[in-house]
């Protein structure tokens, strides 16, 4: 399972293990260690996530996904101490696995993106709302996790960066975790608000929509001049330094998203919700997650649904129930037009952009 | 204290909300001013129109909310829409939704003063209903 690494008196709770089947181990567990299997008697899957008491902070993580039940926070089934030092705590196991798995493999429609950040977004209502008032700290695709057995059902976990903000402020002390992720006053001030959550999930929306992010090849983000320094550092750790500097930097200008990254359909409504949840200034950003939703929403009634199959732009007006498509034919673009996606008929031909805005 | 006022007009409910602490009160309402239900006929639409509205009581945690009831009767009767939107808005579990009248609404500020400063026209009755509901 490449667990060898993992603490031996995990491993030996694992092994002596009878009513569950465990046969997966993952290190993406944050401060604990992740584990799957099928419950023998229940018949489901499982997770289990161990975590050790002398770091991070204790049962909190499980204490507070029992308090804060939601329809779309991973729901708690147990929790138990195995030895002084070490506990688990068991969730169900999410289908889709993680969203960064999902939008490493899929284009995701425009529609199903959206409902998946509404889903995150509800969830979040649950931590910020009056009488919770909590902030997350660490939104992030590797934190939200996807059930495909049921739809497209979105799961916010991971809670162990979770802060109540005090009652006399409106910010806690910024969480130091994906630093991509860390907006201005969390670097600057080393502040985070309930706006700050609201920018990790605009972030997110550019991210399943399409968007270019720097997350497995940050190098890309550099410019020449940059890459030509970074290339001539001696060692790794002063790279990853000067890479780490030079992306806090973006961050800083408001630059670390490329709108015009995000694929050639996506409209322009769409850039300023991003841009609007996004922005350096956080009095600028959505004051809750219900004007993010209500902006969303409202952009919804009068959308076009977008994806892509087989490097073929596809639409649907819900409304109409009317389907196109774009098909490349040099130089040009063809549309089409179909109300069954089975018989099409040509539309117009022309430049892409054209052709999108003829859907439009 | 926290309270929301709703006035629904027509296919829109509109949303106001005030926030009392000591002797001051502060418009809360932030851009979550009106919200619109364009085609009532869409599940999908009329569906996430309503989670919507409770995710916003739910950020709120107000103390109260009220709609301003309309009439229901005669040649003068509000949209057959309005009726649905204030049923879903009736169906949030969480807080009693209260129904005030333009008439009790009209005697409460012949006695008392109405002075929240407005960013449209459109918010004043929920807003005076909103403040209402702070007395």
């Amino acid at each position: 399972m490449n667990d060898s690494a993992v603490d031996p008196r995990i491993r030996q709770f694992i092994t002596e293990q009878r009513d569950i089947i465990i046969d997966r181990y993952s290190n993406k567990g944050g401060f604990g260690e992740l584990y799957f299997g099928k419950r023998i008697i229940l018949g489901d899957r499982v997770a289990l996530k161990f975590y050790n008491l002398n770091d991070g902070s204790g049962h909190e993580e499980a204490q507070l996904l029992k308090k804060i039940s939601h329809e779309n926070i991973l729901p708690i089934l147990d929790a138990r101490i195995i030895d002084k030092d070490i506990s688990f705590y068991l969730t169900p196991e999410m289908s889709g696995g993680d969203l960064q798995n999902i939008i490493d493999k899929f284009i995701v429609p425009t529609d199903i993106s959206i409902e998946i950040i509404v889903n995150v977004l509800k969830a979040l209502t649950e931590l910020h709302k009056d009488g919770n008032l909590m902030v997350h700290r660490d939104l992030k695709t590797g934190n939200i996790l996807v059930d495909l057995n049921d739809g497209v059902k979105t799961y916010l976990a991971d809670f162990g960066t979770i802060r109540k903000i005090p009652k006399e402020d409106n910010f806690v002390n910024a969480s130091t975790y994906s630093f991509l992720y860390r907006p201005y006053e969390a670097l600057i001030e080393n502040k985070y608000y309930i706006e700050s959550d609201i920018y990790q999930v605009g972030i997110i929306l550019y991210q399943v929509l399409g968007g270019k992010f720097p997350m497995n090849t940050p190098i890309e983000w550099l410019t020449a001049r940059e890459l030509k320094k970074y290339n001539l550092l001696p060692t790794d750790l002063e790279k990853y330094d000067y890479l780490r500097f030079c992306l806090n930097n973006l961050i800083i200008k408001g630059k670390i998203l490329d709108l015009n990254s995000l694929p050639v359909y996506i409209p322009t409504r769409i850039k300023t919700i991003i841009k609007k949840a996004t922005s350096v200034d956080y009095n600028k950003r959505y004051k809750s997650t219900s004007e993010f939703i209500k902006a969303l929403f409202d952009y919804q009634k009068i959308a076009k649904i977008w994806w892509i199959e087989s490097d073929v732009i596809y639409a649907k007006c819900p409304k109409k129930k009317v389907f196109y498509r774009i098909l490349k034919s040099n130089p040009n673009y063809i549309l089409q037009q179909s109300k069954d996606k089975t018989n099409w008929r040509k539309k117009a031909e022309g430049k892409l952009k054209r052709m999108i805005e003829e859907i439009e | 204290m926290k309270t929301i006022g709703i006035e629904i007009d027509n296919d829109r409910a509109i949303f106001f909300v005030l926030e009392q602490n000591a002797d001051s009160v502060y418009n809360v309402t932030n851009s979550f001013k009106h919200l619109k239900i364009n085609d009532d006929k869409d599940n999908n639409e009329v569906r996430n129109f309503q989670s919507l509205i409770y995710t916003h009581f739910d950020n709120i945690n107000p103390d109260r909310i009220a709609v301003l009831t309309r009439q229901s009767k005669g040649p003068y009767s509000s949209s057959a829409l309005s009726f649905k939107i204030e049923g879903l808005i009736q169906c949030y579990t969480k807080k009693e939704i209260e129904f005030i009248s333009p008439q009790a609404l009209n005697s409460f500020y012949k006695k008392n003063e109405f002075d929240i400063k407005l960013d449209h026209n459109y918010q004043e009755k929920a807003a005076k209903l909103s403040n209402y509901l702070l007395n």
